[in-house]
């Protein structure tokens, strides 16, 4: 069997129609037909978590299996990891990665597409290092983008924000933005590869993820603003909406949050033409489709824009996931808990390619397929050296590390855990060992600051309250000390590092 | 109104250094988005805009802030 897994970064679940009529965040509807028309086929996972955030865990999940937040942070694949391209490849599986995901190339997360045999990159979105002229990008779009003060035109230091004014300079029609040419090169991917046995297709759209940068109709669709005015932001700063250097007012936060909007309906429109391929050639009947997405964006939820910085609300860690499987055609809802690692484990019960050991993933389609209903108690979930969350579905428990702990990483090679995009650094404070329970490799390990998201322990009713605004952690003691137990079960059940009691106060 | 001082884990500046001062509001971010700056001199962001040494050991002097060093 074939499979196409497509993932669209920082989609929020909310915005589309199969979860909710209308997004949290706005007070209209924002159209999404083609997802629509795609879940009324698929198999719809209500409480799917994300597992190891942000973007790279993410990934590493997807294609490894591996839950890797209690060990490192965002980083490199491993030597010792077996990745889906790689197993697929192996076994006579041709593999393609389409993707506009500058991440995969930029410091601090090598070895994604390596062992792809094709892969595509799509250049120039967010920071990609592609376009170094004109060196002085028109004023008014660089309003909408970046502070002149810590990002300037004539700046060579990494992550300018200029790079992104410098790379989409040039853009005239909406065939030049990102989610065109990603699902473009899908659909003739598609035509173009069918004297292939099998196949997999990674296609992995960096939209919509910020810069919620889009072309007419998008930009107008969701607002009445001029698009372009300079005092609208299309890049918003993680953080605080109400202070600090991320501070937005009423008028940019309704802007941004229109924007992010119209990127949605821009990457669903596209998303509906790789469909429209599928139908023509004839692919649905060899070829499951997953559809999902890393993690959520916050637009004003609980006072934050962005991500990684506060709890991770079910906005950021509940995330789609719909899943076309030809022999299961019937589709349906499915309530399970589920984790961001079981795709991993997924793809490779689809294509019949045997992985070994699985390390941290199950594979889904039993659910899928009706022939079960359970698939996990609970799932964890969270960022390397921050809180811990748990979630079985009717509640979430997110328990903060100790203020001043500290946290150690392992790996092979990843040196620099609070600074992944620049350049790799050596340090003289670590030692080796085997210290994973997945594999007999010897990695780095060292210990850096914990960061707090939080600093009070927090109990949520998904269920009754599910923008989360109530922390039940003293009014539901029970329920507490149920979600505590279950979590120190799973960090044994999955071997974690002792240390990780000893800064989560356990 | 009370100036708001942002810092991050990677900035080379300890926020914790910084919180003796009661009339200042610090908080500590785990990335403010300003790596290409942030791997070559220490800064903070002061009310939304970015500072870096050697104006900020000034602007925290101003803002009546005993720094202790950084880390």
């Amino acid at each position: 069997m074939n499979v196409l897994f497509v993932s669209i970064d920082s989609l929020r679940r909310d915005f589309l129609g199969t979860y909710r009529d209308q997004p949290t965040a706005t007070n209209y509807d924002v159209e999404t037909d083609n997802f629509d028309r795609f879940a009324e086929r698929a198999t719809v996972f209500d409480t799917h978590y994300a597992g190891s955030l942000p973007c790279m865990p993410a990934r590493r999940e997807w294609l490894t299996g591996t839950q890797e937040f209690l060990w490192r942070p965002w980083g490199p694949l491993e030597p010792f990891d077996n990745p889906i391209p790689q197993l697929a490849r192996d076994a006579g599986v041709v593999t393609q990665l389409i993707t506009d995901h500058f991440h995969y190339f930029q410091h601090g997360s090598h070895g994604y597409y390596e062992d792809f045999n094709g892969f595509e990159f799509v250049r120039g979105h967010e920071y990609d290092a592609w376009q170094t002229s004109p060196r002085d990008p028109p004023d008014a779009f660089l309003e909408q983008t970046l502070d002149r003060e810590s990002d300037p035109v004539d700046s060579t230091q990494y992550l300018n924000r200029t790079a992104y004014a410098r790379n989409v300079n040039d853009f005239e029609d909406e065939s030049d933005f990102f989610a065109p040419k990603v699902f473009s090169r899908t659909s003739e991917w598609l035509r173009e590869n069918q004297d292939w046995a099998e196949w997999f297709c990674f296609v992995d759209s960096f939209d919509v993820h910020e810069p919620f940068h889009v072309p007419e109709p998008y930009a107008s669709m969701y607002t009445d603003e001029d698009p372009t005015d300079a005092d609208l932001p299309v890049w918003p700063y993680y953080g605080r909406v109400d202070e600090g250097q991320s501070e937005l007012t009423d008028r940019q936060l309704a802007f941004v949050q229109s924007q992010f909007a119209g990127n949605v309906t821009m990457v669903d429109r596209w998303f509906g033409r790789v469909m429209d391929t599928l139908d023509t050639e004839g692919l649905w009947d060899d070829t499951m489709v997953i559809v999902t997405s890393d993690h959520g964006f916050a637009l004003g939820e609980h006072g934050w824009v962005g991500k990684n910085e506060f709890t991770a609300y079910d906005v950021i860690a509940r995330t789609p996931l719909m899943i076309w499987h030809p022999d299961h055609p019937d589709g349906g809802r499915v309530s399970a808990v589920t984790s961001a690692v079981d795709l991993y484990a997924t793809v490779l019960d689809a294509m019949g390619v045997d992985g070994g050991e699985q390390r941290h993933s199950r594979s889904l389609v039993p659910l899928v397929a009706g022939q079960s209903t359970d698939h996990r108690e609970y799932a964890l979930y969270g960022y390397w050296g921050s809180s811990i969350n748990i979630t079985d579905g009717s509640y979430t428990y997110h328990h903060p590390p100790i203020a001043d702990s500290t946290t150690p990483c392992h790996s092979t090679s990843m040196l620099n855990p609070h600074s992944w995009f620049t350049p790799p650094t050596t340090r003289t404070d670590l030692d080796a060992g085997e210290y994973l329970p997945y594999t007999e490799a010897t990695v780095w390990r060292y210990s850096e600051d914990s960061w707090l998201q939080h600093r009070d322990k927090r109990l949520y009713d998904v269920e009754g309250d599910p923008q989360q605004r109530d922390n039940l952690v003293d009014d539901e003691p029970d329920v507490t000390t149920r979600m505590q137990t279950a979590l120190d079960r799973r960090l044994t059940e999955l071997e974690a590092p002792i240390y990780q009691w000893e800064r989560l106060g356990l | 109104m009370q100036p708001i001082v942002e810092t991050c884990l990677s900035s080379d500046v300890d926020s914790g250094s910084f919180r003796v001062c009661d009339d200042v509001a610090f908080r500590e971010r785990r990335c403010l988005e300003h790596c290409g700056i942030c791997r070559v001199r220490p800064f903070a962001v002061v009310d939304g805009a970015l500072v870096v040494e050697p104006e900020l050991s000034a602007a925290m002097e101003s803002l009546g802030v005993e720094q202790e060093g950084h880390r």
